[in-house]
C-alpha cells in the first residue's frame, strides 16, 4: 500500500503530464488546420495536372516514341521504394503504419527475388526500417530543419530519382505515405508514380480527346510534364502526410489527455480511501486507548 | 474567357471575361483570345501579359497551359506578379539558372529553358 505522500506525489505527475498532452494536442490542432488548408489549395494543382497528363497519355498511340517514364523499362527487377513518415514521434499510429505498410510491400518483393531500394524521408521511418531492412537503405531525408515542406524540396528529391531512373538504377517507383481522410482517420498508402499509373480511364473523357491540340507534339509536352507530374504527386503526397501527422497527433493526445483523467480521478478516490483509513485508524487507536484507562 | 493560374500551393489569379492573354509558349509568344481553339502547350520562362488594355504583367519560370471552352488554366511552379521580383529574388533565380546550365547532365532543353530564364531576368533587371 503506497503512502499518502507517494499518492500525492503521483497525482501530481499525472497532473503535469496532463498539461502537456493537452499543450501537445492544442499545437497539433492549431498546425493541423493550417495543413488541411494547404493540402486542399494544393488540390487544384494536381487535379488538373492529372486531368492533362491524362488527356495526352490518350493521345499517345505508339508505344515506342512514348517516354520510358510513362511506359517503363519494360522490365519490373528492380523495385524503388520511397517511405514518408514523419520526424517526431508522439503521433499515435502514424509512423508505425506506414512502415507496416511498407513491410508487408517488402517481403512480398525480396520473396519474389526482385531487387529491393529503399529512400527514406523522415527519421522516425529510417529508426524503425534500418533494423531489418539496412541493407536496402540508399538514402534517407528528414527535414527536421525546415519548417515549411515546400515544391522546391519536393522537386529536389524528383529530381534525384529521375536521375536514377535514366542510370537504369530501378525500373519502378513506389511512394508510401498516409491519406488524410478525416482527423481520426488516416489511410496508409502505396502509390505507384513510375511508370505513371492510376489514370483512370472513364467514358466520359472520351469526348475530350479528339478535340485537343498540341503545340508541341504529345510526346515532347510529355517529356517536359512527367518529371512535373512526378513532383506535383511527391509534394502532394508530402502535404497529405503533414496533414495526416498532425492529426494522428491531435487524436493521440486528446486520449493521452483523457486518459490522464482518468488516472488522476482514480488515484484520487485511492488518497482520499486512504486518507479516511488513516483517520479511522487513528480514532479507533485514541478511543481504544481510552477505554483501556 | 476565364484564367486561372494555379501554383502547387493554392490557386494564384483568377478573373473572369478576360478578352485576350499572351502567353510566353516555348514556340514563340501566344495569344489567346475567347474561344481559341482547345489546346495544351507549355511555356518557356517569360512574361505573362493579361488582358488587352488595362494590363497585369506575371513573370513564370515555365508552366503548362490548357485552354477549353474558354477557360486558361496555367499550371506553373513559381509565378511572380511584378512587385515581388526584388533584386534579390531575380539574383536567386539567375544563380539558379546558371547552376542548371552548368550541369553536366542536364538535357538540352533544361539547359535551352534555362538561358532563357537567364536573358528573360536580365531583360527584367534592365527595366
Amino acid at each position: 500500500m503506497p503512502s499518502l505522500k507517494d499518492l500525492r506525489n503521483r497525482i501530481t505527475s499525472v497532473k503535469s503530464t496532463q498539461k502537456i498532452t493537452k499543450a501537445m494536442k492544442m499545437v497539433a490542432a492549431a498546425k493541423l488546420r493550417k495543413a488541411q488548408e494547404n493540402a486542399e489549395k494544393g488540390r487544384a494543382y494536381s487535379d488538373k495536372m492529372k486531368r492533362i497528363v491524362n488527356n495526352l497519355k490518350k493521345n499517345i498511340t505508339e508505344n515506342t516514341s512514348a517516354p520510358k517514364l510513362l511506359v517503363g523499362t519494360g522490365k519490373g527487377d528492380t523495385i524503388l521504394c520511397i517511405v514518408m513518415t514523419a520526424d517526431r514521434g508522439l503521433c499515435g499510429g502514424f509512423n508505425t503504419n506506414i512502415v507496416k505498410k511498407s513491410k508487408e510491400y517488402f517481403d512480398e518483393i525480396i520473396n519474389s527475388n526482385k531487387k529491393l531500394k529503399i529512400i527514406t524521408v523522415g527519421s522516425k521511418g529510417n529508426d524503425q526500417l534500418k533494423r531489418i531492412y539496412k541493407d536496402y537503405i540508399i538514402k534517407k531525408i528528414s527535414y527536421k530543419n525546415i519548417k515549411n515542406i515546400s515544391i522546391n524540396e519536393a522537386s529536389e528529391l524528383t529530381s534525384q530519382v529521375i536521375d536514377m531512373y535514366y542510370k537504369d538504377e530501378f525500373d519502378v517507383c513506389t511512394i508510401f505515405y498516409n491519406k488524410f481522410k478525416s482527423v481520426i482517420s488516416q489511410e496508409p498508402q502505396a502509390q505507384q508514380i513510375i511508370p505513371v499509373e492510376g489514370l483512370e480511364q472513364n467514358n466520359d473523357d472520351e469526348q475530350i480527346k479528339e478535340q485537343y491540340e498540341f503545340e508541341p507534339d504529345e510526346t515532347e509536352i510529355l517529356e517536359y510534364l512527367l518529371p512535373q507530374n512526378i513532383t506535383t504527386q511527391i509534394y502532394k503526397a508530402f502535404l497529405e502526410n503533414a496533414a495526416s501527422e498532425q492529426g494522428s497527433r491531435m487524436s493521440a493526445m486528446d486520449n493521452a489527455t483523457r486518459n490522464a483523467g482518468d488516472l488522476i480521478d482514480k488515484l484520487t478516490i485511492n488518497y482520499n480511501r486512504s486518507r479516511q483509513a488513516v483517520i479511522t485508524k487513528e480514532l479507533i487507536e485514541i478511543i481504544s486507548g481510552a477505554e483501556s484507562l | 474567357m476565364q484564367v486561372d493560374i494555379i501554383t502547387p500551393e493554392k490557386i494564384f489569379f483568377t478573373k473572369k471575361n478576360i478578352p485576350m492573354v499572351t502567353i510566353p509558349a516555348i514556340e514563340g509568344q501566344m495569344g489567346v483570345l475567347d474561344d481559341h481553339l482547345p489546346i495544351i502547350t507549355f511555356l518557356k520562362p517569360g512574361m505573362i501579359k493579361i488582358g488587352e488594355k488595362e494590363n497585369q504583367y506575371f513573370f513564370t519560370t515555365g508552366g503548362v497551359v490548357d485552354f477549353k471552352s474558354n477557360f486558361l488554366s496555367i499550371l506553373c511552379q513559381e509565378i511572380y506578379s511584378l512587385e515581388d521580383l526584388s533584386d534579390k529574388k531575380i539574383k536567386e533565380l539567375s544563380d539558379r539558372a546558371k547552376k542548371k546550365t552548368e550541369k553536366i547532365n542536364s538535357s538540352d532543353k533544361d539547359i535551352f529553358l534555362s538561358f532563357t530564364l537567364l536573358d528573360e531576368l536580365k531583360a527584367l533587371q534592365v527595366k
